[in-house]
């Protein structure tokens, strides 16, 4: 392996870790906001006690993601110098904004958790608006500049030099505005089971108080909120992806061959050698349905392009078809638990063990979401424009150096979970307790 | 000269100030993790709990000042920074990793960021002081990055020099801001360190002067384009010693940080017109006008809703009381008194 594949490897490494740790930062203040919203609606303790905890970890979690995107950073300017010659000055404006919502919300949420017991309930709650705003705006930007890495518009360059750019050239990236809602929703889809899991594995072991219930029920409201609306951002976004990255969306599919009336095929394992799909359930004509809206469309092949151009077909079909089983048993799961709550029984072991299972599914679906995006990528750093390559150092003592810094972003991760997990468990706060920032 | 040149100027401007004010508070950040590693060793707890009490609840705050320059760098002279990054690869990881180590120091000492001082008397817990070894390293990492952007190279003594300088700075400032919030008489142990730390500033600084023209470029391109600024530094050494015999904490603290500042700046106008010393030139490889543009407008302004919304949690967290109007704002909307 040459050093650049090794830096393109612990790059995604430190980057999966830090997309985890961003998907946090973005839905735990909704969580938060969505609890507080509970407790002045109710006045039961446990939506106070829910918020102000995932309150207090969504301080620690914009701490690590503020720590791990600073790493990104500082290894973005040293471990990829092509990529900051020409991607750099058109990045920078938005990373700039992004950087400055991000203290933003940082701000907003130490002035939010200040407030607690200092103000009227009613007062309080709508002092979470902003963090929640804050924390949206900067993982849209963010998302905003992914979308214009991998659909690159409104600049021009010459042998891996910018010549000129538009001001925000990378927000007119047609992907954005479809990527944005589609990775936002996917975030709040993931962390809200994630965190409804860890509350039933409390209440499989015995703890079935209205505490663990009202996690579960507000965890799942917003995570199952966000499952519901996802076909809305996420139809575009595929259609985008077969306008723009017609050979990332063939991969999806291990659509091998240019064809019309196109069927959408379910499972299967494609064979490489034999250029097609072996096995899988298939829906005649659902993909040109599905791309087009028309049922005779034609769907681009990998065939339009030579073997060694295709991106990794396994790993993004596997990808893919995890990232639909685990996008379906989601919504699934969370409707059992409302249909079991409308009729007025709580829920059993089974449906605690599916819930929990559900966390797992959660990350699963977001994992595998992150492999198709990185994976569909590959080769590029910035699509059609400069190659990974091309973008990374050539510095041979930089994979070693790298190793490290992915270890501690994969660290950074690793002393969240606990602390997430530890907060749920623990018993509903007494008094005594301060409550300043707390 | 045409607006082009004038945002130039001003993103320049940001990114001194950016510079300069990480390289203060970053650098106490840095500074106190050191001392918490030393007291750890020495057992000394209410020193400990000092320590701890003494750095910003915020994580980002202190060091949200180096993001920002080098955003700001990255989109003003992306060719350069491309160019230059390739030399500093051990000293921005040691960086780096001394920036994660601070933060796990935040989460581990059981305050987390964000969260109130602990109760007088808990104990810190043993991972803090593990991970203040990597962010106490971080300034000797950073001055050696500034170092070798001087110089050209990371090998050779400058760099390792301006390590040592910076890491001295950043001890230096830490104690007068320990001395500063003491309150009562501090301890005689906590002067002399002071003394003693001020005394190894002045070591290092010397010892860097006398290293640069054997290895960096001629001491007169460093004094006489950053002449006033050395001459301002020479003053805030006089106030600094000043201060401390007459035991004026607070003015000792603050002349120790504008020394830093100038210090700082005084190596970066030193550094004009290179990013990397007689390789890189800041003007090769410019940003388009529109980035340019829009930096220079960007960057104050959002600076500035960020510095308003940090004053206020500032005066909220001190004074730890809401004023007796309605006029507190949290977020959008206005608060009252419950």
């Amino acid at each position: 392996m040459d050093v650049p594949s090794v830096v393109s490897l612990l790059s995604v490494t430190a980057l999966t870790a830090h997309l985890v740790l961003c998907a946090l930062s973005l839905a735990l203040p909704i969580l938060s906001l969505a609890a507080e919203w509970r407790w002045v609606r109710t006045e039961r303790v446990q939506y106070r006690t829910l918020a102000r905890r995932w309150a207090r970890a969504t301080a620690v979690t914009f701490s690590l993601t503020a720590a791990s995107g600073a790493l990104l950073l500082l290894q973005l300017a040293v471990f990829w110098p092509g990529g900051v010659q020409l991607a750099g000055g058109v990045l920078a404006p938005v990373l700039l904004l992004a950087f400055f919502t991000g203290t933003m919300a940082t701000i907003a949420l130490a002035r939010h958790n200040h407030g607690w017991d200092r103000v009227k309930p009613r007062e309080h709650l709508p002092g979470g608006v902003p963090v929640v705003l804050w924390a949206v705006a900067t993982g849209g930007l963010l998302l905003v500049a992914h979308a214009w890495l991998q659909r690159p518009v409104g600049f021009t360059a010459a042998d891996g030099v910018l010549l000129d750019a538009l001001p925000l050239a990378v927000a007119r990236s047609p992907l954005a505005a479809a990527h944005v809602a589609h990775v936002i929703l996917a975030c709040c889809t993931a962390v809200g089971f994630l965190v409804a899991s860890i509350y039933a594995a409390g209440a499989l072991r015995g703890r079935r108080d209205a505490y663990h219930h009202a996690g579960m029920a507000v965890a799942l409201a917003v995570g199952m909120t966000a499952a519901l609306l996802q076909p809305l951002a996420g139809l575009p976004a595929l259609r985008n992806m077969a306008a723009y990255q017609p050979m990332k969306f063939a991969a999806t599919q291990a659509h091998f061959e240019t064809s019309a009336a196109a069927p959408l095929v379910f499972g299967g394992v494609p064979d490489l050698a034999a250029r097609r799909l072996r096995g899988g359930i298939p829906v005649p004509r659902a993909l040109s349905f599905l791309v087009a809206g028309d049922r005779s469309a034609v769907v681009m092949g990998l065939d339009e392009t030579a073997t060694s151009a295709w991106p990794n077909v396994l790993a993004i079909r596997t990808a893919f078809q995890l990232l639909l089983l685990f996008g379906t048993m989601l919504p699934i799961i969370g409707m059992a638990y409302w249909l079991r709550q409308w009729r007025g029984r709580d829920p059993g072991p089974l449906l605690l063990a599916a819930i929990m299972a559900g966390g797992v599914f959660a990350v699963g679906d977001f994992l595998a979401g992150a492999t198709v995006s990185i994976a569909g990528q590959y080769p590029w750093f910035v699509r059609h424009v400069l190659r990974l390559a091309d973008a990374a150092t050539q510095d041979p003592a930089a994979p070693a150096v790298l190793a490290v810094l992915a270890v501690v972003h994969v660290a950074l991760l690793g002393c969240l979970l606990p602390l997430l997990t530890r907060s749920a468990a623990s018993a509903p706060e007494g008094a005594g307790t301060s409550v300043v920032f707390r | 000269v045409t607006i082009v040149d004038l945002a130039v100027l001003a993103i320049d401007a940001w990114v001194v100030l950016a510079l300069a004010a990480w390289a203060v508070a970053g650098g106490t950040d840095f500074g106190l993790a050191g001392w918490a590693l030393l007291t750890r060793a020495t057992g000394d707890a209410d020193l400990r709990e000092s320590i701890a009490r003494a750095g910003s609840p915020l994580w980002i705050v202190p060091h949200a000042w180096l993001l920002l320059a080098v955003l700001l760098l990255i989109g003003r002279a992306p060719s350069g920074v491309a160019d230059a990054g390739g030399i500093l690869l051990l000293p921005i990881a040691g960086l780096a990793v001394g920036l994660a180590a601070r933060v796990f120091v935040h989460v581990s000492d059981g305050r987390g960021p964000l969260v109130s001082p602990r109760a007088a008397g808990a104990q810190v817990p043993g991972g803090a002081s593990a991970f203040a070894a990597p962010a106490a390293a971080a300034p000797f990492c950073a001055g050696t990055a500034l170092g070798a952007l001087a110089t050209g190279s990371v090998h050779g003594n400058v760099p390792l020099a301006a390590g040592a300088l910076a890491l001295a700075l950043a001890a230096f400032m830490a104690v007068l801001r320990l001395l500063h919030r003491a309150g009562d008489p501090p301890s005689r142990e906590l002067r002399r360190t002071a003394w003693v730390t001020g005394g190894v500033v002045i070591a290092a600084g010397a010892l860097l002067m006398v290293l640069v023209p054997s290895g960096g470029p001629p001491l007169t391109s460093i004094l006489l384009p950053a002449g006033f600024v050395m001459v301002a530094a020479g003053a805030a050494v006089g106030v600094c010693c000043w201060a401390l015999l007459v035991r004026r904490y607070g003015a000792a603290s603050y002349a120790g940080q504008a020394l830093t500042a100038l210090l700082v700046t005084a190596a970066v106008a030193a550094q004009s017109p290179w990013l990397l010393q007689g390789a890189v030139p800041l003007r090769d490889g410019a940003a388009p006008d529109g980035t340019i543009l829009f930096l220079a407008i960007a960057a104050p302004v959002g600076a500035a809703a960020v510095l308003r919304s940090a004053a206020a949690l500032r005066r909220e967290a001190t004074t730890d009381q809401l004023p007796p109007t309605s006029s507190r704002r949290i977020g959008f909307l206005p608060l009252q008194r419950h």
